[in-house]
C-alpha cells in the first residue's frame, strides 16, 4: 500500500482524526524507518483496517491507543500488534 | 483556491474504510431510542403549535400571567424537542458507525441515504416548528428499524404505539 486514500469511521481518533475525515496513509515511510512511538498508523485487525496512534513499543510489538482515550478500542483490550499487521502511517489528515 | 480545489478531488475520490473503533463492542444496539426519540419530537412539535398565549380581554389581570406561563411552556417544551432530536443523533449515529456493517449496506443500498435524511431531518425539526419535517423524520426513523431488525433476521412489523402522538413504532415478532 504505497498509498490510500482512507474514510475514518469512528470516533476514537477524536480530536486529531474525527468521522468522516479522509487521510492518506502510505507504507514508504516504513521504507526507511521503523514505526515510532506517537505515529498515527493504520493497521490490520479482523479484515478490517484500523488507525490508532502507537503508544509505546515492546520488542517490535506495538501497544496502540485511540486519541480519545475514554471512548477507544485499542490494545487495551486486543493487546500488542505485530510490525506485519501494520500496513502504513497517516501522513496527510485532510480536516475537512 | 488550490486548497478549495484539492478538497474537492478528495471528496470525489474513491476511498476505503478504516475504523477508528470506539468503546467496548458490547453487541447491544438498538433502534428504540431513536423511535422514542422521534415520537417525542413529533409531540412536542404538535404541543408547540396548540400554545395559547392570550387570555379572553375580560381578564386583563391574568393576561400577562398566561404571555409568561406559554413563553415559560415553549422554552421547556423546544428544550425536550432539542434534546430528543439530539438523542436521535446520536443513536444514529451509533447504529451506523458501531452497527451497520459494509454487508448491511450493500444488502440495503438505500440505508445509508434514510439515515443522512434522518440527521438532516432531525437538524431540521430542531429549528423550525414544522409537523412535515417531524412527521417524515419518524417514518424514516421506522425505515432504519425495519432494517435493523431484518439485518437480526427478525420479522419487523409496525403497530400503533401507545403514545399520545398516534402514530406507529416498530417492533418485531
Amino acid at each position: 500500500m504505497l498509498f490510500s486514500l482512507l474514510g475514518i469511521k469512528g470516533h476514537s481518533m477524536e480530536p486529531t482524526i474525527k468521522n468522516g475525515q479522509k487521510v492518506i496513509i502510505s507504507s514508504i515511510p516504513y521504507l526507511f524507518y521503523k514505526p515510532k512511538q506517537n505515529d498515527i498508523i493504520a493497521f490490520r485487525k479482523n479484515a478490517n483496517i484500523l488507525i490508532k496512534r502507537i503508544n509505546k513499543i515492546e520488542n517490535d510489538k506495538y501497544f496502540v491507543l485511540g486519541d480519545n482515550e475514554d471512548d477507544s478500542l485499542d490494545s487495551r483490550k486486543f493487546g500488542l500488534i505485530d510490525r506485519k499487521e501494520i500496513v502504513g502511517k497517516i501522513i496527510l489528515n485532510f480536516k475537512f | 483556491m488550490i486548497k478549495t480545489i484539492s478538497n474537492l478531488i478528495v471528496k470525489m475520490m474513491p476511498y476505503k474504510i478504516a475504523y477508528a473503533h470506539c468503546d467496548i463492542p458490547c453487541g447491544i444496539y438498538d433502534p428504540h431510542l431513536a423511535q422514542l426519540g422521534a415520537h417525542t419530537v413529533l409531540r412536542m412539535t404538535q404541543m408547540l403549535g396548540e400554545i395559547k398565549r392570550e387570555n379572553p380581554p375580560s381578564h386583563k389581570a391574568s393576561a400577562g400571567q398566561s404571555e409568561i406561563k406559554a413563553e415559560h411552556d415553549v422554552a421547556r417544551m423546544t428544550h425536550v424537542k432539542e434534546e430528543h432530536g439530539s438523542l436521535i443523533e446520536d443513536e444514529l449515529g451509533t447504529l451506523e458507525n458501531d452497527y451497520f456493517k459494509d454487508e448491511h449496506f450493500k444488502q440495503y443500498p438505500q440505508l445509508r441515504e434514510i439515515i443522512a435524511d434522518a440527521v438532516k431531518l432531525s437538524a431540521k425539526t430542531r429549528q423550525t416548528i414544522d409537523m412535515a419535517s417531524a412527521e417524515e423524520l419518524l417514518e424514516k426513523v421506522l425505515q432504519i428499524s425495519e432494517i435493523f431488525y431484518k439485518t437480526k433476521n427478525l420479522e419487523p412489523m409496525r403497530v400503533k404505539s401507545p403514545y399520545p402522538t398516534e402514530r406507529e413504532i416498530v417492533v418485531y415478532k
